[in-house]
């Protein structure tokens, strides 16, 4: 008989593998239509559903009963996908190759969907384990572009697709990010800064303009989805401001040093421009930072007015991006000057949408029911995912910030398979995780100016 | 003294110059002496043979076929042609020279050739020295790369260890002053 520590001890290995296999296999290897790295997921996705039927057969099981509409769904895909399969199989041709790819990664994600559902603990370091690996693959990718070395061998299902590769390179950025800003101890915050900035470095190498505008959009994000406690509210800032500063100088760097040996073409006029907002947005923030008083803990200061102006600077972010997307070609078209100048900005974006094929239309293109599915399974997950969002819960606050992203860039791109798998698995924890709130009592301040305060002290006499 | 020594000097050099002498003389002799300088390209018209010295049963060392270029460098005074061909050297009577047809070249073409070949090399050299140098950079910013990483990788290490040695004391010390029940407080305290 297994003891409940041993179930937890195994619960936790099988994760370990399985954030490895995801985030570390990235070898374009071909094993009968199938990828290496879906062939690997799903070899561990039959031994862990081995697992859970010993775990069943002997009462011990941890997973959740069916109950919610998205489990059938999940349910659906299982069995219409397996039906997919047999056909192709029983219909396979020696002329033709037969991808066996979509199905498959779609059965595995399916599966562990109702393991990842089940999740009762998500403990801290898991979000370190995938910083780490993230960090491994990151030292690769530096390597092949800034010394040109080969490790296509290594990582070929990641370098030299953007998408891919800006999906994968969003998950350390936000995970650092979030790390950063939720941290106390000094040391293992210079860690978290140093990991967000090597992976802003890798995201400017790779040159997606989408997922620039998707870190841009976390940070302003964060202040909203947690408590904005003055302390986070400064520390997402110093690292905003390090991010906007990095890519208004990455156009020095491509163009001044011969730094990277791949082509990179960053506009220096668009640098200048970016510089000048950096500053207008430094002058508002520290106007606004100067009112708070000398002396207050950082961490009990909530700053709600703040939140309020960054939610609306989100939805402004949003308006801008779907304006510029939408907008297309017109920009460039208009004789203005105001639009010309505009489409200088958003003519690559609109470019590089344009080349990018959106996850939902892949899964449209391999099968209708499937696509469908995954549509319908997404808005569910969707759903429950923000009856789940509390103000009091941190963890959750990062699941659905990794989610929103995620849901974002299956609009411009796909991700790979062990990209997808964690996306995935922190998608599905965002709407089921059940996350224990902080407790916390508020009282209201409201702050004197500083005149105010200057002509209370010489009423007073100090 | 200072004199005798003088004298033995003198006679020392010039019993030297005396024993040089014939030396001196027999290089002179090789040099310009027997030999005339000519450096002039030929074309055999008919198959020629080279000797490895100006006598007619010496070993044949260099055939030239017709249409090969001979540089024949001098003439030597017995009636031989020296002629250089792969470092060899080689003698050819003079009445060859019925076989032989002088090459007319055009020096100034064959000078901006000479020139073009230079500068290609020169930009082949600085080619090479610029992927040298590539390279060694590439090299560098891989060591620095790695070593980023790697600086990441242990100050995360470190820190883990140093917040759980944090916590473990904490604990410790409670232990001792306070009681049981903070230690579980303790645990869920974030770090």
């Amino acid at each position: 008989m297994i003891g409940k520590m041993s179930i937890e001890k195994i619960s936790k290995i099988f994760l370990l593998v399985l954030l490895g296999i995801s985030l570390l296999v990235h070898v374009d290897v071909d094993i009968g239509g199938v990828e290496l790295s879906v062939f690997l997921l799903l070899l561990l996705c039959v031994i862990g559903a081995v697992f859970q039927i010993v775990f069943i057969y002997q009462n011990e099981s941890q997973l959740r009963s069916i109950k919610y509409f998205a489990d059938y769904v999940a349910l659906a895909i299982i069995g219409w996908e397996l039906l997919v399969v047999l056909g192709k199989l029983l219909t396979i041709s020696t002329e033709e190759k037969t991808d066996y790819n979509f199905n498959i990664l779609m059965i595995v994600l399916a599966t562990l969907y109702f393991w990842f559902s089940s999740f009762k603990l998500f403990e801290k370091w898991y979000l370190d384990v995938i910083l780490y690996a993230n960090l491994i693959i990151i030292c690769i990718f530096l390597l092949c572009y800034v010394c040109s070395m080969n490790f296509s061998w290594l990582a070929g299902g990641m370098i030299g697709n953007s998408g891919r590769a800006a999906s994968y390179l969003l998950i350390p950025c936000i995970v650092s990010t979030y790390q950063y800003c939720m941290g106390r101890d000094k040391f293992r915050s210079g860690f978290y800064f140093a990991s967000a900035l090597v992976s802003f470095f890798a995201l400017f190498i790779n040159h997606n303009i989408v997922s620039f505008w998707l870190m841009g959009a976390v940070f302003i994000g964060i202040p909203v989805l947690f408590r904005p406690t003055a302390e986070l509210v400064k520390r997402d800032m110093q690292l905003f401001f390090c991010y906007i500063f990095f890519l208004s100088n990455m156009s020095l760097i491509a163009n001044y040093t011969s730094l990277f040996q791949v082509p990179l073409s960053f506009d220096l006029e668009h640098s200048v421009y970016l510089e000048l907002l950096l500053a207008i947005g430094g002058a508002f923030f520290f106007t606004y930072w100067d009112k708070i008083p000398e002396g207050i803990d950082l961490n009990k200061l909530v700053l709600r007015k703040m939140r309020r102006q960054f939610h609306f600077l989100l939805k402004l972010i949003g308006v801008l991006f779907a304006g510029i997307i939408l907008g297309g070609d017109r920009w460039r078209e208009s004789g203005e000057k105001i639009a010309s100048f505009i489409a200088g900005f958003a003519f690559p974006l609109v470019e590089e949408v344009r080349r990018g094929k959106s996850g939902f239309v892949f899964s449209m293109e391999e099968s209708v029911i499937s696509g469908l599915l995954i549509f319908v399974m997404a808005v569910l997950l969707l759903i429950r995912m923000q009856k789940n969002y509390s103000f009091g819960k941190p963890q959750t606050g990062l699941f659905i910030l990794v989610s929103y992203v995620f849901l974002l860039q299956l609009l411009f791109w796909t991700p790979d398979a062990g990209t997808l798998l964690v996306y995935f698995m922190i998608f599905v924890m965002a709407a089921f995780y059940k996350e224990e709130r902080e407790k916390v009592t508020s009282v209201k301040i409201n702050f004197y100016s500083k005149e105010s305060v200057k002509d209370e002290e010489k009423n007073v006499g100090f | 003294m200072k004199k005798r020594m003088l004298v033995f000097r003198m006679l020392v050099a010039m019993v030297f110059m005396v024993m040089c002498r014939p030396v001196m003389v027999m290089a002179q002799g090789e040099i310009s002496g027997d030999v005339t300088s000519l450096n002039q390209f030929m074309t055999a018209q008919e198959r020629v043979e080279a000797k490895a010295s100006p006598d007619d049963s010496a070993e044949t060392i260099i055939t030239y076929e017709v249409g090969d270029t001979i540089f024949i460098t001098g003439e030597t005074e017995d009636g031989w042609y020296i002629v250089l061909y792969q470092g060899k050297t080689g003698y050819i009577p003079v009445d060859v020279k019925e076989n032989l047809q002088e090459v007319n070249l055009d020096v100034a073409a064959l000078d901006a050739e000479m020139e073009a070949e230079i500068a290609e090399a020169k930009l082949v050299v600085e080619e090479v020295e610029r992927y040298r140098a590539e390279a060694k950079r590439s090299r560098i910013w891989g060591v620095v790369i790695v070593l980023l990483v790697v600086a990441i990788f242990a100050v995360g290490i470190i820190s883990t260890i140093q917040v759980k040695k944090q916590k473990e004391g904490k604990k410790n010390r409670l232990r001792k002053n306070v009681g049981f029940e903070d230690i579980a407080d303790l645990d869920n305290e974030k770090d």
